[in-house]
C-alpha cells in the first residue's frame, strides 16, 4: 500500500513536472525554433518539395499543439488558444494539400499561417 | 592591337541594354525567380523584367528618418497625454510591455508643441512641420506602424531588409532584382545621405546591402558634391583617349577569354561593369548637376538656406535621379553638426526636433510640390518612416525613449489614396491600435505597387527559397486607389 502512494505520487509529480516544461518551453527560443521551421516548409512548399514541406509541417502541428497548451494552461488568454489551434490547423492542411501535391493551396495555408502568426504577436509577443 | 571602334560601340549598346548575351535562366544565380515573372532570360542581371502585374508606380523616395523622430511630436496629436502629463504609464497601456533599452519607463511626458488640422483631409500637424502640413491632402498616413526590436541596428535591419541580422537585401534590391534598370547608365539603387552619421544614422551599409542576392543589386552611395562616387573620376593624368584604349584593350582580353568559358558570367559581369563605370563618369555627374536647376526650384527645396541646403540638395538629386530612371532612392537624414546624434532623442528632445525637422519639413514639402508639378507624383511612392517611433513616457526628464509598439510612417503618390489616415495608435500614442501596419507590410504594399508580388519574387539561396518579405507580410490594401 505504502509503495503504491509512493508510486502514484511519484506519477502525479511527474505528470506536473512535464505539463511545466511544456508550459515553461513557450520562450523566445522555442518561438524562434518555430520561426524558422515555418520559413522552412514555407520555402520547401515554393520549390514543391513535398517530403520537405510534409516533415516540416507535421513539426509545425506538434509545435503549435504546445503553444495551444501553453495558453490554455496560463488561463485568461482564449485568443492566444483560438489563433494556436488554428495555426495547427493550418499546419495539417499543408500536409494534406502536399500530400495531393496542391502546392498552391498549400502555399494559401502558408500565407495564412503567417498572417496568424502576426495576429498573434500583436496580441501576446513582448517586444 | 588593332581597336575596332565600331565593335566597342557596338559592345557598349549591347551592354547596356542586355540584348548581347543570352543564358537560360538556370545560369543565373538563385534564378527561380526569372520563370516565375516570365522575364527575359537575358544574362544581364540589370536588364529591364516583366512585373507580376500592372505596376501603378515606377521607383520609390524612401526618406529614412534615421534615429526614429517621435510621431507624437509632429502628426500623431493625443489631447490624453496632454491630460495625463507627469503620472506613472498606466497599468492598462503597460500590460506585456518589455522596455528593453536602459532608460526605464518615466512619467508620462506631454509634446509640447502647438497643433493644427491641414487640408480637407484635416490631417493634424504639428508646428515643427508647417511646410509640409500644406501638402496634407498628398499624404496617406500609417498611424498604425509597429515593428520589432527596440534598438536601432535591429529595427533599421527589419525595416529595410525584413531581417533581424545582417545578411539579408534590402528593398532596393530586391526592387532592382525584380525589375532590372530603366537607365543602363545609372545604378537602379541610390543612396543619398547627408550630415553627420551618413552611414545610415550610425547603423551603416548593411541596410542597403544586397545581402544574399548578387552583389549588383546593392545600393551605390552618393558622395555630396559634384563628384557623387568615390572613386569614379578618371585618374588625374591620364586622358580620356588613354582611358579609352586601356578599357579596349582590357575587353578584348576579357573578351577572348570570355569565349573559350561562355558560362562564365563573373567575367561577363566585370566586362560590363567596366562599361558601366566608364558610361557613369558622365551620366553620374550630369545626373546630380544642379546646375541647370531655376533658382525657383532650388529655393523651393530650401537651397537658400544653410539649414536645409544640405538635405534639400539631396531631395532635389532625388528627384533628378528618378526622372532619369533609377527605380529606388534611399535618402538618409543625418544630423547637420555634432551637437545632435540624428532623430535619437534621449533627452532635449525640444531641442533635437527643432533642428532635425527644421532641416527636412520644407525640403520634403518642396519634394512633393515638385513632384506633382512635372507630373511625377503619380508614379513615384515617396515614403517617410523610421526604424521605430518615439514613447508617451518621457527619459532624462526632456527626452522620449524608442517605441516599436506603435508610431506613424506615411507614403505619398504611386496609385496610394491621398489625404487618408489608416490605422490609430492608443489613447496615449503607445501602442498600434488599429490598422497595424508592420514592416513586413508597408514593403509588401510598395512592392505591389511597382507590380511584384512579394510572394512570388523569389531567389534561391542555400538551398532555401527565399522572399523579400520572408514568410510575412500582406498588402494594405485599404490604402491602394
Amino acid at each position: 500500500m505504502h509503495k503504491k502512494r509512493l508510486l502514484h505520487l511519484a506519477l502525479t509529480s511527474l505528470l506536473a513536472m512535464t505539463a511545466f516544461t511544456a508550459s515553461g518551453a513557450v520562450d523566445e527560443d522555442f518561438m524562434r525554433n518555430v520561426e524558422d521551421t515555418f520559413k522552412s516548409a514555407d520555402s520547401a512548399i515554393g520549390l514543391k518539395d513535398a517530403k520537405t514541406a510534409t516533415s516540416d509541417a507535421r513539426e509545425l502541428e506538434k509545435l503549435f499543439k504546445e503553444v495551444t497548451d501553453h495558453y490554455a494552461q496560463k488561463g485568461d488568454a482564449a485568443e492566444g488558444v483560438k489563433l494556436s489551434q488554428k495555426s495547427v490547423d493550418l499546419s495539417t492542411k499543408i500536409v494534406t494539400t502536399v500530400a495531393a501535391k496542391d502546392f498552391d493551396s498549400a502555399a494559401l495555408a502558408s500565407a495564412e499561417l503567417g498572417r496568424t502568426c502576426k495576429t498573434c504577436h500583436n496580441v501576446y509577443k513582448q517586444d | 592591337m588593332t581597336i575596332d571602334q565600331n565593335a566597342r560601340r557596338r559592345f557598349l549598346v549591347n551592354a547596356g541594354y542586355g540584348i548581347g548575351a543570352y543564358a537560360f535562366s538556370g545560369l543565373l544565380p538563385g534564378g527561380g525567380f526569372i520563370s516565375s515573372v516570365q522575364a527575359a532570360e537575358y544574362l544581364d542581371p540589370l536588364a529591364p523584367k516583366q512585373p507580376h502585374h500592372a505596376a501603378k508606380a515606377k521607383a520609390v523616395i524612401w526618406l529614412h528618418m534615421a534615429g526614429a523622430p517621435s510621431t507624437l511630436d509632429l502628426f500623431d496629436y493625443k489631447p490624453e497625454l496632454v491630460k495625463l502629463h507627469g503620472q506613472p504609464l498606466p497599468d492598462s497601456f503597460s500590460k506585456n510591455l518589455k522596455t528593453a533599452t536602459d532608460g526605464g519607463v518615466g512619467a508620462l511626458y506631454a509634446t509640447k508643441r502647438t497643433w493644427k488640422q491641414y487640408g480637407e483631409s484635416g490631417a493634424w500637424f504639428s508646428d515643427l512641420v508647417p511646410n509640409l502640413a500644406q501638402h496634407a491632402d498628398k499624404i496617406c498616413f500609417l498611424k498604425g506602424s509597429k515593428t520589432e526590436g527596440s534598438t536601432h541596428v535591429i529595427a533599421s535591419l527589419k525595416l529595410h531588409t525584413s531581417g533581424l541580422v545582417p545578411g539579408r537585401p534590402a528593398l532596393g534590391s530586391w526592387i532592382q532584382y525584380g525589375l532590372g534598370t530603366n537607365n543602363p547608365d545609372l545604378p537602379a539603387f541610390v543612396v543619398l545621405a547627408n550630415g553627420r552619421s551618413t552611414g545610415g544614422g550610425g547603423r551603416g551599409q548593411v541596410i542597403w546591402s544586397s545581402g544574399f542576392l548578387p552583389a549588383v543589386y546593392q545600393g551605390t552611395a552618393f558622395r555630396q558634391g559634384d563628384s557623387p562616387i568615390l572613386h569614379l573620376d578618371r585618374p588625374a593624368g591620364v586622358s580620356d583617349v588613354e582611358q579609352r584604349n586601356t578599357l579596349e584593350l582590357l575587353k578584348n582580353l576579357n573578351q577572348r577569354t570570355a569565349a573559350r568559358y561562355p558560362a562564365d558570367t563573373e567575367l561577363e559581369a566585370r566586362l560590363r561593369s567596366y562599361d558601366l563605370a566608364y558610361r557613369m563618369q558622365k551620366s553620374a555627374p550630369e545626373a546630380v548637376d544642379l546646375s541647370k536647376e531655376t533658382d525657383a526650384t532650388k529655393k523651393l527645396y530650401g537651397l537658400d538656406d544653410k539649414s536645409t541646403v544640405e538635405y534639400g540638395t539631396n531631395l532635389l538629386r532625388a528627384r533628378r535621379l528618378i526622372e532619369k530612371g533609377v527605380r529606388f532612392v534611399h535618402v538618409i537624414s543625418g544630423s547637420p553638426d555634432d551637437s545632435l546624434p540624428d532623430w535619437d532623442a534621449h533627452n532635449n528632445i525640444e531641442k533635437n526636433h527643432g533642428t532635425m525637422a527644421k532641416l527636412v519639413d520644407k525640403p520634403i514639402a518642396g519634394l512633393l510640390a515638385d513632384l506633382e508639378a512635372r507630373g511625377l507624383l503619380k508614379d513615384t511612392l515617396v515614403v517617410w518612416t523610421s526604424e521605430f517611433g518615439r514613447t508617451p513616457y518621457g527619459q532624462t526628464g526632456d527626452g522620449r525613449d524608442h517605441n516599436p509598439w506603435g508610431f506613424t510612417s506615411w507614403v505619398a503618390g504611386g496609385g496610394i489614396k491621398a489625404g487618408y489616415t489608416h490605422g490609430a495608435t492608443d489613447e496615449i500614442g503607445l501602442r498600434a491600435a488599429s490598422g497595424i501596419v508592420d514592416t513586413y507590410d508597408l514593403q509588401a504594399t510598395l512592392l505591389h505597387q511597382l507590380g511584384l508580388d512579394h510572394r512570388k519574387l523569389t531567389f534561391q539561396y542555400q538551398g532555401r527559397q527565399e522572399k523579400a518579405t520572408t514568410v510575412f507580410g500582406d498588402v494594405v490594401q485599404e490604402i491602394i486607389t
